[in-house]
């Protein structure tokens, strides 16, 4: 049982996702396999989230050969991916630092 | 859900994207899904890990900015594909449930190959005991309100007793259309059961039939030794997944399937009733002009066309369209 909400959670999935391809192109169930082992989500939200974040330019697929099946579609982050996902990282520490900081005063005050 | 449902539910509600957008969703899952069935998950549970399939189908409307509730409620038109289809589905499950839970007994008690027979006789003898009672209720219906409408209370038209001859007209009309639409069940049951075996390769193996069965068939072609063991693993395992299978949505499932039915077959003399009516009107209007003084009469019944046409709606619409169970899950 989680107490984060879905939406809490899809937030910050788009961040996680982006990360996640920065080092390297990954495809679906690779990064969908990633991804699960930081956060909690229905596996079936984060295609459409790769759809949308193609469909803005965001990421670019690629066919390549594999040797277990039928081809597999590579995701990677373009330029203005990149810059999308700096901005969001960004955000997300100064949330982050916020939120935690908000805590440490209302535990000092208890 | 198995693949093939899933995929059919993607191109529904996905139909207003280009083929190869659609094409293309569908691979990423397939591939998904294949890779899941390799590390051992089963493809019903590895969709099952996907979450909530109507949220995330909206996200994927989403990404190509579609609003996600458009044209959601009529991706099913076709009243009695969808009626056969949950009704096969409900009664696939609900059979194979009845059926591995008395084959575990009775082959206990008979001895294997008996055992199948005797749970293939059963699932022949409720089917037919259900369809019968609501068949013949239906039937019921149809005959009495014949009987006073078109039989006691119109029963001389310009000398002719057409309403004896339409009553029994009517009667055979329904036992038709019941007939056609059992025969309908019987096909599409049978159909979907060989293309199951013909998928297996050929392999005499009713995929109907639930792992214990399986188990049985195999455990004669492998080591005897290890029939008993493999016998009680998969008895086992399929008790668990009966133990956590939703029941009371199941019920649920089940009673709104006989209402429809239910419905379908009382709601079949009332379409023809409406049907003479208007047939009714056209032969007033002509009698009315014509000199006879039938104008009166020729209102009421274009009157009672109308109404019974809007009640008709409304039913239809009631009973067949309306989802029920809760937002997210399989629609009925």
């Amino acid at each position: 049982m989680t107490y984060l909400n879905t939406q809490f959670k899809k937030g910050v999935l788009e961040l996680i996702v982006l990360i996640s391809v920065t080092g390297r192109d990954m495809y679906g169930y690779e990064l969908v396999s990633e991804v699960s082992k930081i956060i909690d989500v229905n596996e079936g939200t984060i295609y459409p989230l790769l759809k949308r974040l193609t469909n803005e330019h965001y990421f670019e697929t690629y066919l390549k050969e594999s040797t277990e099946g039928p081809p597999r579609k590579y995701y990677h982050l373009t330029m203005a991916g990149k810059i999308y996902k700096d901005n969001l990282q960004r955000e997300w520490e100064d949330f982050y630092k916020r939120v935690e900081e908000f805590i440490k005063e209302s535990e000092k005050n208890d | 859900m198995t693949k093939n449902e899933f995929f059919k539910y993607l191109d529904k509600r996905l139909s207003v994207l280009n083929e190869k957008e659609r094409e293309d969703i569908k691979s990423e899952y397939s591939q998904h899904i294949h890779m899941k069935i390799q590390s051992g998950k089963s493809e019903e549970e590895a969709i099952r890990d996907f979450g909530d399939i109507e949220s995330f189908v909206d996200d994927i409307l989403s990404a190509y900015n579609v609003d996600p509730n458009y044209r959601k409620s009529h991706i099913d038109s076709d009243i009695a594909e969808k009626a056969i289809n949950n009704g096969m589905g409900i009664f696939r499950k609900a059979f194979n449930k009845a059926k591995a839970f008395i084959s575990d007994a009775a082959g206990f008690i008979l001895g294997n190959k008996l055992s199948t027979l005797f749970s293939l006789f059963l699932k022949g003898l409720v089917i037919f005991i259900i369809v019968f009672f609501i068949y013949g209720l239906g039937y019921f219906i149809v005959n009495y309100l014949g009987m006073i409408f078109l039989r006691d209370m119109f029963p001389h038209i310009l000398g002719i007793p057409i309403g004896e001859y339409l009553w029994k007209f009517i009667r055979f009309i329904y036992a038709a259309t019941g007939f056609c639409v059992a025969l309908t069940l019987v096909i599409a049951y049978i159909r979907d059961s060989v293309y199951k075996i013909n998928k297996k390769g050929g392999k005499k193996v009713e995929s109907n039939i639930v792992e214990s069965e399986k188990v049985v068939n195999e455990a004669v072609v492998t080591d005897e030794n290890n029939v008993k063991a493999e016998n009680t693993e998969k008895v086992k395992r399929e008790r668990r997944s009966l133990a956590d299978y939703d029941f009371m949505g199941f019920l649920l499932k089940i009673v709104i399937l006989c209402i429809r039915i239910g419905v379908f077959f009382t709601l079949l003399p009332y379409a023809f009733m409406m049907f003479f009516a208007v047939v009714g009107f056209g032969i007033l209007l002509v009698a009315a002009f014509a000199g006879y003084p039938a104008w009166g009469l020729a209102i009421c019944t274009l009157g009672f066309d109308l109404c019974a046409a809007a009640v008709f709606a409304f039913i239809v619409k009631l009973v067949y369209f309306t989802k029920f169970g809760k937002k997210g899950g399989e629609s009925i």
